[in-house]
């Protein structure tokens, strides 16, 4: 009997040669919950955004720790992708797809991940670090 | 360079260094000790054919040469080093979702393509992700013999990068305009027009441009201030 | 890395691979270095049949050269991309801000695109 509630979680260096890895282990880990190889681009695509943040816009500096937490429920899957780098300032303003953080694609970043989940939410305090959370559910699209 | 009597062996080895400089470019393609043997088989054909009276430094003949042996064994290898368990599973993996398709008259999803071939979910989903898209036509032109490296035209120092893709951030807050005004701006900041040019291509004044620029940077101002 | 042909006054890019922030900024360069070389293309067509993921940071990369094009008169295009890339393409609306091409015949038989993009 599969347990009603399962969860993982993958650590690793905020490095963009960890992007790649963090695509694929989310993926593979979602595999079995029912969504079609469509819906786990989706999922791959986002996870990519989330943690491209994480390498750019969180730790400028010099690399840091990108926690990403995977858990599913009742065919809920839940994708958190936390850092403990710089923060946002303002939550709001860099969602919107006109704000100008430095490189752009942050806002590009922000509009895909909103389209690519069923939800997604941002908690941010600066200098703390940034929380992504996405839901994905299977045959949503 | 060879001398006229001079052992090949001994170029080869003088130029051992430059193989694997070469070899380096195209780090992560393939392993790079299998890279180098391919440059040193390019080093090889240089040294043999290499005619001193053409007055080409050795080099610039023989590292053409190397690339395109390594183009070559890439070229073997596909487009990404993918071992070949992985890839045949990939196509058995494609064939079971073209067949669910068929059958359940829906996209299958993960689950299902992987109990078709009695293998776990996440086999599915790591195989899938090394498939790179299959070239479908014959390569009609990158084949063609004055294809080159993209590689070759890298400079040595790289030029420091420009913050990019300001379009899409632009482009919701461009959406919300109206028409007249979304011309003005595109022909103003994306094509960098003149008001004078815009006001022609518009078929109005250049006051009327100005007045409509103005007002339109202001509404994406609002826009992008989330307002 | 990628292969790359001038056509005319078309310069075709093949990219290939995943187009992500891995590689983006040396694409970028690899790019800006050949738009420089070949002064005389008016159109630059990158060829994606062979890339198998993009992401914002591929996009931005293709925006900035996209930019640069722009402003000496020439135009970018975009050939053959997958389901796969259209897809995030289509999110990002990419197809409303530059020509998208379904192949590079498509792309290559479209000649009067230039100055519809790019009427300068």
């Amino acid at each position: 009997m599969e347990p009603k509630v399962n969860w993982a979680r993958v650590e690793f260096e905020s490095v963009a040669r960890n992007l790649g890895f963090a695509r694929v282990a989310a993926a593979s880990w979602a595999a079995g919950l029912g969504f079609t190889l469509e819906e786990l681009e989706d999922i791959k695509l986002a996870v990519s955004e989330a943690v491209s943040n994480c390498i750019v816009h969180a730790y400028p500096e010099r690399p840091g720790r990108v926690l990403m937490m995977l858990s599913a429920s009742d065919h809920a899957f839940t994708i958190s992708v936390q850092d403990e780098g710089v923060g946002i300032l303002d939550v709001l303003a860099a969602r919107s797809p006109g704000v100008s953080s430095s490189p752009q694609r942050m806002g590009m970043g922000f509009t895909l991940m909103e389209a690519l989940s069923e939800s997604m939410d941002v908690t941010s305090s600066p200098g703390e670090g940034t929380k992504v959370v996405m839901s994905f559910t299977p045959g949503d699209q | 360079m060879p001398s006229e009597n001079g052992p090949h062996d001994d170029d080869v080895r003088r130029h051992a260094g430059l193989a694997m400089s070469i070899a380096r470019r195209f780090a992560g393609r393939a392993e790079l000790a299998d890279l180098h043997q391919a440059a040193c088989v390019g080093l090889v054909r240089a040294v043999r054919t290499y005619d001193p009276a053409r007055q080409t430094a050795f080099t610039t003949y023989a590292v053409p040469l190397m690339i395109s042996e390594i183009r070559a064994y890439l070229r073997g290898l596909g487009p990404l080093h993918i071992p070949r368990p992985v890839r045949e599973l990939a196509q058995r993996c494609r064939a079971a979702h073209s067949a669910l398709s068929a059958e359940l008259c829906r996209d299958p999803n993960v689950s299902e393509i992987a109990a078709r071939l009695s293998i776990s979910p996440a086999d599915v989903a790591f195989a899938m992700d090394s498939d790179a898209p299959v070239r479908s036509l014959d390569e009609p032109i990158c084949s063609a013999p004055d294809a080159r490296l993209l590689i070759d035209a890298i400079p040595g120092e790289l030029a420091p990068d420009e913050s990019v893709c300001d379009s899409v951030v632009l482009r919701t807050a461009l959406s919300r305009l109206p028409p007249a005004a979304r011309a003005v701006i595109v022909m103003r900041f994306f094509e960098e027009r003149t008001q004078a040019q815009a006001a022609t291509l518009l078929g109005i004044s250049q006051p009327q441009v100005h007045r409509i620029e103005k007002a339109a940077l202001a509404a994406l101002r609002r826009s992008m201030a989330g307002e | 890395m990628f292969e790359w042909v001038l056509r005319g006054s078309d310069l075709i890019v093949d990219l290939q691979g995943e187009l992500d922030l891995t590689c983006a900024d040396r694409a970028a360069q690899a790019i800006d270095s050949l738009i420089d070389a070949n002064r005389g293309a008016r159109r630059v067509i990158l060829r994606m049949d062979r890339v198998s993921f993009i992401d914002s940071s591929g996009i931005g990369m293709v925006f900035g050269r996209q930019r640069r094009l722009l402003a000496r008169g020439a135009v970018l295009a975009i050939a053959g991309p997958s389901a796969r890339v259209t897809r995030t393409l289509d999110l990002l609306g990419v197809s409303k801000l530059m020509p998208v091409y379904v192949s590079l015949e498509s792309a290559l038989s479209a000649r009067e695109e230039v100055r519809k993009w790019n009427p300068k």
